[in-house]
């Protein structure tokens, strides 16, 4: 079990992360948070890039700060990823394989086994200069599970790619799922909806909300309302999008005030969103 | 980290922009060592060639910066970095062996030079294992080291900066460092009297005297300060760069930048105590400027001595620089309250004994020293210790040049020491023999014109010289000659027919007594002797000859020098005379014009105007006898003016 315990982080005077405290146990976590949340903060106090103000971080009982074999247990992904662009698939690989240590007898059949979960195979011998964005990125999430890591952490996976390759992301994470944590951290709603077993959503440096999808969803029971765009707003309401239908524009809002209007089912966008806007 | 190092340098040479900076670095090394290998066909000057070759050093320098920084900051700006740094002490072990990649790229590019040199070294054929050793440290400081700074300031600076502040650094770290800034100090100094030497010297990490003829006796600087001074930049900047690539909390990696501090401490504190370096350059306090501002002044002082010196014991330790504790026994025939020394200045005196080791007082202006007899009888012995260095007859580890004429140790009586007229030392030299018996502690052969027994040079003598370096001994029947190792010898080697030149001359210029060769010592002078002495640096004691080469002319006016009694009233005239008679076509041979309007030959005029007057036979006979004659204390002008 993974334990963030009263976290603190601070830049300089600005206090980024307030008394956070989450557990991980095996499984897929979502990470939500508009941009400024504090995610990348948290996510890199977990893989030890940044020391603490206070708090800790626990592994299995034992603080991961500056401990090496648990450090050695996380495979990660950071927002911006880049790789050695004149070294092929292999050799690029091969590298995170020295330094994270795995015996060379080892190396060749876990390289194989990484591109095969993330599809790129038949590109070990192609230099990284000549895959696409999203190839690149797969590679990263190769990268991140060299080793078997138990904890894996991808930090905005999905930003920047096309659909394709979005699917293609979740049925990855989908198949590497077995016996690990697996945080991702992103602020598209969309992404966590159908994988994640837990979502957190957090907001300026806090922890708001820790619950599966459906107990996301419900904090907007009887909030999500469908109006037509002409009538008078209510300063309450909030707008979480327009839309057109039979030539007329309408409004999907929420409010937390009982309002007479068409009420809507509420999605996981809808509670994320009275969460972080305490609706 | 082997694994690491072999993706490495498959990065970097895969890399084109390194991969052409590096193809274009080698030719232009290459096309330099080649060129200077053709040119030491010809002069075949190995020196000149190993100079030449450390000139690399700045362009070694700014490429590994360049390079450094390069293949530092790339990988940072690949965003490869974070993924990297959450391994297990990954961003260390990254760093670390890209560090080592470019330390291996340097290895094979210091061989580089190496080869050049050593192919040099065989095809001189002069079997010299310390010039090997030389030729190796050198490359090792200039090059290696050198190079090993700039990856330093590369890495940092890639590090910290971005960019533009990493090249504007990188620029001004290669002016600062380059001789091309040299005048700046200099025209501060001359000009507004600042002296910012001691603030340039400290990033003088590359060779020095590399424009100034080389000096054969010494090689090129490789002394103790140099390697201090560079081991404390690595130090310094290899601690801060392990502190940023690795987690604070490694303790072992703490551990090693904190004693990387302290060597770098201590390797500046030893930076700061260099002793007697060879600097060529015009800092006030280097080389020829030392003496030349200090004696500009009128502090030179002359007062014969009322005791003589009947023996010296000194026993002289010689690492960075001059130790001695000499005990001089004196021959006094009254008790004196006073005691007139000569010792060059920069040796400072710890303490002044008597026989029963009691202190003596003593007081030091420049030179001069006055010791203090505190008591009603004799002092008969007085034991001095000091230490200390001249910028110009140095005494170190590298190599050793105190001829005997120079007061390293002190001499009896007032002595003017230097002719700022000329910008030359005057030869100081007793006229009679005292007793020597010293002991030298030091890494290197030295040599002297005393007897020696391991260590120990003893015997009777006007003055001990010492000498140590590049230099070797070879007997030529009853000449025993010490030459430098480096320089070549002309093929006809005049000492084996040296009777034959002398008797020659013998009408002329040996008066009554006919010179004995019997254990003669003949030194072959450096270029620093040969430019900073009188007479071209020829200097004669009854034991031992100063020459800078084995000419015909230098051996004679050596060894006719040896009747003429030391006197600087008489310099003018002896000049002509030895020219007169040892280069007469020339002599005689300056055109008419010149001889009138250019007034460096005004004195030469006169000269000539006498032999044409009085005849060749007669001006050259009462020259010979003024000169030698002690008691004829007229200038060289009232003489030729008297002359008739």
């Amino acid at each position: 079990m993974l334990e963030v315990i009263k976290l603190h982080k601070s830049f300089k005077k600005k206090e980024v992360l307030k008394n956070v405290s989450l557990e991980f146990k095996n499984g897929i976590y979502g990470l939500l948070g508009p941009n400024g949340a504090g995610k990348t903060t948290l996510i890199r106090c977990m893989v030890n890039l940044y020391d603490l103000n206070s708090g800790s971080i626990e592994y299995c009982g034992s603080s991961i700060n500056g401990n090496n074999d648990l450090l050695s247990n996380i495979g990660y992904l950071p927002q911006k990823f880049g790789l050695f662009k004149e070294l092929t698939v292999y050799e690029n690989l091969k590298y995170f394989c020295i330094l994270k240590k795995i015996y060379k007898s080892r190396m060749d059949d876990e390289i194989k086994n990484c591109l095969i979960s993330v599809n790129l195979e038949d590109r070990i011998s192609h230099k990284v200069s000549s895959l696409s964005g999203g190839m690149i990125r797969r590679l990263g999430i190769a990268q991140a599970i060299l080793g078997h890591p138990k904890i894996i952490i991808f930090d905005e996976p999905t930003a920047g790619l096309d659909p394709e390759e979005r699917i293609r992301f979740k049925n990855i994470v989908a198949q590497i799922n077995k016996d690990r944590i697996i945080i991702i951290s992103t602020h598209i709603v969309e992404d966590v909806e159908a994988s994640c077993n837990k979502i957190i959503i957090m907001n300026e440096g806090r922890v708001l909300k820790y619950g599966s999808s459906e107990e996301i969803k419900s904090e907007a029971n009887g909030k999500v309302y469908e109006v037509e765009k002409n009538l008078n707003a209510d300063e309450y309401w909030y707008v979480e999008k327009s839309f057109s239908r039979n030539e007329k524009t309408f409004m999907r809002i929420l409010s937390n005030k009982k309002e007479n209007l068409k009420s809507l089912e509420p999605t996981i966008e809808d509670g994320y969103m009275c969460i972080v806007k305490g609706i | 980290m082997n694994g690491l190092i072999k993706n490495n340098l498959k990065l970097f040479f895969k890399t084109k922009y390194l991969l052409f900076s590096f193809l274009l670095f080698i030719a232009i090394i290459n096309i330099f060592l080649a060129a200077e290998f053709y040119n030491y066909l010809i002069h075949e000057d190995i020196l000149y060639y190993l100079g030449e070759s450390q000139r690399l050093g700045i362009v070694y320098f700014v490429f590994f910066v360049f390079i450094s920084y390069e293949y530092c900051v790339k990988n940072k700006n690949d965003n490869l970095l974070e993924s990297i740094s959450v391994t297990s002490n990954g961003k260390f072990f990254f760093y670390i062996s890209k560090l080592i990649t470019l330390v291996i790229i340097i290895l094979i590019m210091t061989l580089n030079i190496m080869i050049y040199n050593y192919a040099v070294y065989f095809l001189k054929e002069i079997n010299l294992w310390s010039f090997v050793k030389h030729i190796f440290l050198n490359n090792l400081l200039n090059i290696f080291l050198v190079s090993l700074t700039g990856i330093c300031i590369g890495t940092m600076a890639a590090l910290k900066l971005k960019r533009f502040k990493a090249y504007f650094l990188i620029i001004l770290l290669t002016i600062l460092i380059s001789p091309i800034i040299e005048f700046v100090p200099y025209i501060l100094f001359m000009g507004f009297g600042i002296n910012i030497y001691p603030l340039m010297n400290i990033l003088d990490i590359l060779p020095p005297n590399l424009n100034w003829v080389s000096e054969s006796l010494y090689g090129l600087s490789i002394e103790p300060y140099r390697w201090n001074l560079i081991i404390f930049w690595i130090c310094l900047l290899s601690s801060a760069i392990l502190l940023n690539v690795s987690s604070k909390k490694i303790k072992l990696i703490n551990y090693i930048s904190y004693i990387l501090v302290i060597l770098s401490i201590y390797n500046f504190y030893s930076y700061m105590n260099s002793g007697s370096i060879v600097k060529k350059d015009y800092n006030p306090i280097n080389f020829t400027a030392f003496d030349e501002l200090y004696y500009s002044n009128e502090v030179q002082r002359e007062e014969k001595a009322n005791f003589t010196i009947d023996s010296y014991d000194m026993k002289i330790k010689i690492d960075r620089q001059l130790k001695n504790y000499v005990t001089i026994t004196l021959n006094e025939t009254d008790v004196l309250k006073g005691y007139k020394f000569t010792l060059y200045r920069n040796y400072d005196i710890k303490e002044i004994l008597d026989k029963d080791n009691n202190p003596l007082e003593f007081k030091r202006h420049g030179d001069y020293i006055d010791v203090y007899n505190p008591a009603d009888e004799k002092l008969e012995t007085i034991q001095i210790e000091y230490s200390g260095y001249s910028p110009v007859f140095y005494s170190n580890l590298q190599g050793v040049l105190l001829p005997g004429c120079f007061p390293y140790y002190p001499i009896e009586g007032y002595r003017r020491m230097y002719l700022k007229e000329q910008s030359s030392y005057i030869p100081i030299i007793r006229d009679y023999t005292v007793k020597f018996n010293i002991s030298v502690e030091s890494a290197l052969d030295i040599y002297s014109n005393l007897k020696n027994e391991g260590k120990r040079y003893y015997g009777e003598a006007q003055a001990a010289t010492l000498m140590g370096g590049f230099i070797n001994e070879k007997k030529y029947e009853d000449v025993t000659f010490y030459g430098l190792s480096l320089e070549e010898l002309p093929k006809e080697n005049n000492l084996l027919r040296i009777d034959e030149i002398l008797n020659q001359y013998k009408s002329v210029l040996f008066k009554d007594q006919y010179t004995n060769f019997k254990d003669m010592k003949i030194f072959q002078s450096t270029i620093t002797l040969s430019s900073k002495l009188t007479d071209n640096g020829i200097v004669s004691f009854q034991d031992h000859i100063l020459t800078y080469d084995l000419s015909e002319e230098c051996l004679v006016q050596g060894f006719a020098q040896k009747n003429i009694p030391y006197d600087v009233n008489k310099l003018k005239v002896k000049k002509e005379f030895f020219d007169y008679i040892l280069h007469k076509e020339r002599f005689i041979n300056i055109s008419k014009s010149e001889l009138e309007n250019n007034m460096i030959y005004k004195f030469r005029r006169l000269f000539l105007e006498k032999i044409n007057e009085l005849g060749e036979d007669y001006v050259i006979k009462k020259t010979y006898y003024y000169l030698t004659d002690e008691n004829d204390t007229r200038d060289s002008e009232l003489f030729i003016r008297n002359l008739n």
